[in-house]
């Protein structure tokens, strides 16, 4: 337990500094930070594979690099911070969640989280030769060796320091990053809220990270990524979709994006979809919005690299366009079980949060844009396109399809129910407040602090 | 709280008694409220289940989980760091998708083994076997022979 913790209390520390350059509040840095320590694994693994050497050999400068730049980045990236987050909001976000993360202490024997997650962090530690071999050994090739690196690299940084292999410490640092991505979720939603009432925004905030158990309750911890994606997609997608000019500050939501795009195929091709969304969205200014596709670029060079090792994807590998063109009825007998398990596992949860926000959409309008949320077409157009994404995948898999919807149906339908969450309990939030905000409008907000429309603009950039 | 996002010249809300400004049709706020509870609802039953399993195990550790299957685990793991030489090459007869296969070529990878798929090219053939628990904690032991 204690090589667990002290595990964690390491992904913690070093991503620090870049949380702290996020959030200028050493309490909401400790959140963010162990995603923060997971990307730079990732960056640290690529690197290894691509240029040579050890995991912490690349891992160990490039965190020494943020601690350096830190300075530079707080005076170069950082709008004042009119005021940090108050103890409430953060303990609004982080205590609901404890209880049902207690799951991490059950056993690490996770089908999964061995013989994909942590076996891939185990030749992640044994250094550039023998991991890109490992990427192509036929003998491996059940575990998925295309899979993107953020957790495995991190279990692996963290197995490179601390000796023994030991499972728990793989689990406890899984679990701090599904962790830092669910509060990620809270925050977003607390900050899309922002200008309801502070105890319904908490609420709020808190309901939606709560969703993140989904229909697998022990998905949280026990060394499985989906969480960890879907809640950084969905943290995402509610701050660059429903908040209005998201791309002034972009340095979170970037962050986010690139843990989607690193840690899941599917995550890396709803990062690109978000990407494309928050794009269109942004039309207006579009000189901003190229930062959005740094996370995709990092998506798409892992995606090269493993495949230039040898690793192969059971789904692209499996595709033949020409059964699919021609409508082979091997293929598209399998669309009706797809649909039919997703229905059951997520259906009436996205269908009672699409009334919510048809009836929100076509009679509270007005009092949404009082609150400044923006419309959550926007992420049903996301629910719409992973619906797309996930029933092609289910198609072109040459897995037998029962079996393959029994072993995944709960995990990868969890983007839906969080959107679908997320969307819904924003609407509850606007017919809550009835549109109203803290103190009033915007005008009233910024007579209360002494600023003009333009001064807000100004310190806003 | 602040906004990492910016807009850093509003207040943002903090607990300031506020008299949120009503509008819209106190039935249609009532409906969209009701509503997301039922969503909020269904979608934080995972939330409740994990922690009621969460407290069970915390409470007793053998409740929750597969602890056998743990010890079994770490038997076999144990076994092979101590028979099979770093950098070795092993073979294991089994479907690639069975679960001891899988866990064999995990903790080869954790001492540099590699497992090849054909046994003319393994230093050593391994296969797992059930054996007494109190010869092999677990029930299960791991049978390492030497090929050539």
């Amino acid at each position: 337990m204690l090589a667990s913790l002290l595990a964690v209390l390491m992904v913690v520390v070093a991503g620090m500094p870049i949380g702290y350059v996020v959030f200028r509040d050493l309490r909401f840095a400790l959140l963010i930070a162990p995603l923060v320590t997971a990307l730079s694994a990732a960056a640290a693994a690529i690197l290894m594979l691509v240029v040579g050497g050890d995991l912490l050999w690349w891992l160990g400068p490039l965190l020494v690099l943020q601690w350096a730049a830190t300075p530079v980045l707080l005076r170069r990236t950082a709008p004042p911070a009119v005021r940090a987050g108050t103890w409430a909001d953060w303990l609004w976000l982080v205590v609901p969640l404890l209880l049902p993360f207690l799951v991490v202490v059950l056993p690490p024997t996770a089908w999964d989280a061995n013989s994909i997650w942590w076996l891939h962090a185990a030749y992640f530690t044994k250094g550039a030769t023998l991991a890109r071999e490992y990427l192509g050994l036929p003998s491996v090739s059940f575990s998925h060796p295309d899979y993107p690196p953020l957790e495995s690299a991190a279990v692996g940084a963290v197995w490179s320091v601390l000796s023994g292999y030991k499972l728990y410490v793989a689990q406890f640092v899984s679990a701090a990053l599904s962790f830092s991505s669910i509060v990620m979720l809270g925050y977003a939603v607390r900050v899309a809220t922002n200008r309801a009432p502070a105890l319904v925004s908490r609420i709020a905030a808190a309901c939606v990270a709560l969703a993140a158990w989904g229909a697998e309750p022990t998905g949280v911890a026990d060394g499985y990524s989906d969480v960890l994606w879907a809640a950084a997609f969905a943290a995402a997608a509610v701050l660059l979709l429903l908040r209005p000019e998201p791309l002034r500050r972009p340095l979170l939501p970037v962050l986010l994006l690139s843990g989607v795009a690193l840690t899941k195929n599917e995550g890396f091709v709803m990062a690109v979809v978000l990407a494309a969304t928050a794009t269109v969205r942004m039309r207006r200014e579009l000189r901003r919005a190229w930062v959005l596709w740094v996370p995709v670029l990092a998506g798409g060079v892992w995606s090269l690299v493993c495949r230039h090792f040898g690793a192969k994807s059971d789904v692209t590998s499996s595709v033949h366009l020409g059964d699919v063109l021609r409508l082979d009825p091997a293929i598209y007998d399998r669309l009706s079980p797809t649909l039919s398990a997703i229905w059951s596992t997520v259906g009436p949860l996205v269908a009672v949060a699409v009334a919510t926000a048809v009836v929100g959409g076509i009679l509270l309008r007005r009092q949404r844009r009082t609150l400044e949320l923006g419309g959550d077409l926007w992420l049903w157009a996301l629910v719409a396109v992973y619906l797309a994404v996930l029933s092609a995948t289910y198609l072109v898999s040459s897995n037998p399809i029962t079996w393959y919807l029994n072993t995944s149906i709960t995990r990868v339908t969890l983007p839906f129910a969080l959107v679908a969450t997320a969307s819904a309990v924003c609407w509850a939030v606007v017919a809550l407040t009835g549109g109203g905000t803290f103190g009033g409008d915007g005008a009233t907000i910024r007579r209360e602090v002494g600023i003009s429309q333009d001064q807000s603009q100004e310190i806003s950039v | 709280m602040d906004d990492p996002l910016g807009r850093a010249g509003e207040q943002p809300s903090t607990g300031v008694p506020s008299r949120p400004r009503l509008s819209g049709h106190p039935l249609v706020r009532i409906v969209v409220v009701l509503l997301a509870v039922v969503v909020v609802v269904l979608a934080g039953h995972g939330a409740q289940r994990a922690a009621q399993r969460g407290v069970d195990a915390a409470h007793d550790p053998n409740r929750g989980g597969d602890r056998v299957f743990e010890t079994q685990m770490e038997t076999v793991r144990r076994q092979l760091s101590e028979q099979v030489p770093a950098a070795s090459t092993v073979y294991f007869k089994g479907s690639v998708n069975s679960l001891w296969y899988q866990r064999i070529v995990e903790f080869a990878a954790m001492d540099g083994i590699i497992v090849v798929p054909d046994a003319a090219r393994a230093d050593y053939d391994l296969s797992v076997v059930s054996a007494p628990a109190s010869v092999s904690p677990g029930g299960m032991r791991l049978v390492v022979k030497r090929i050539g």
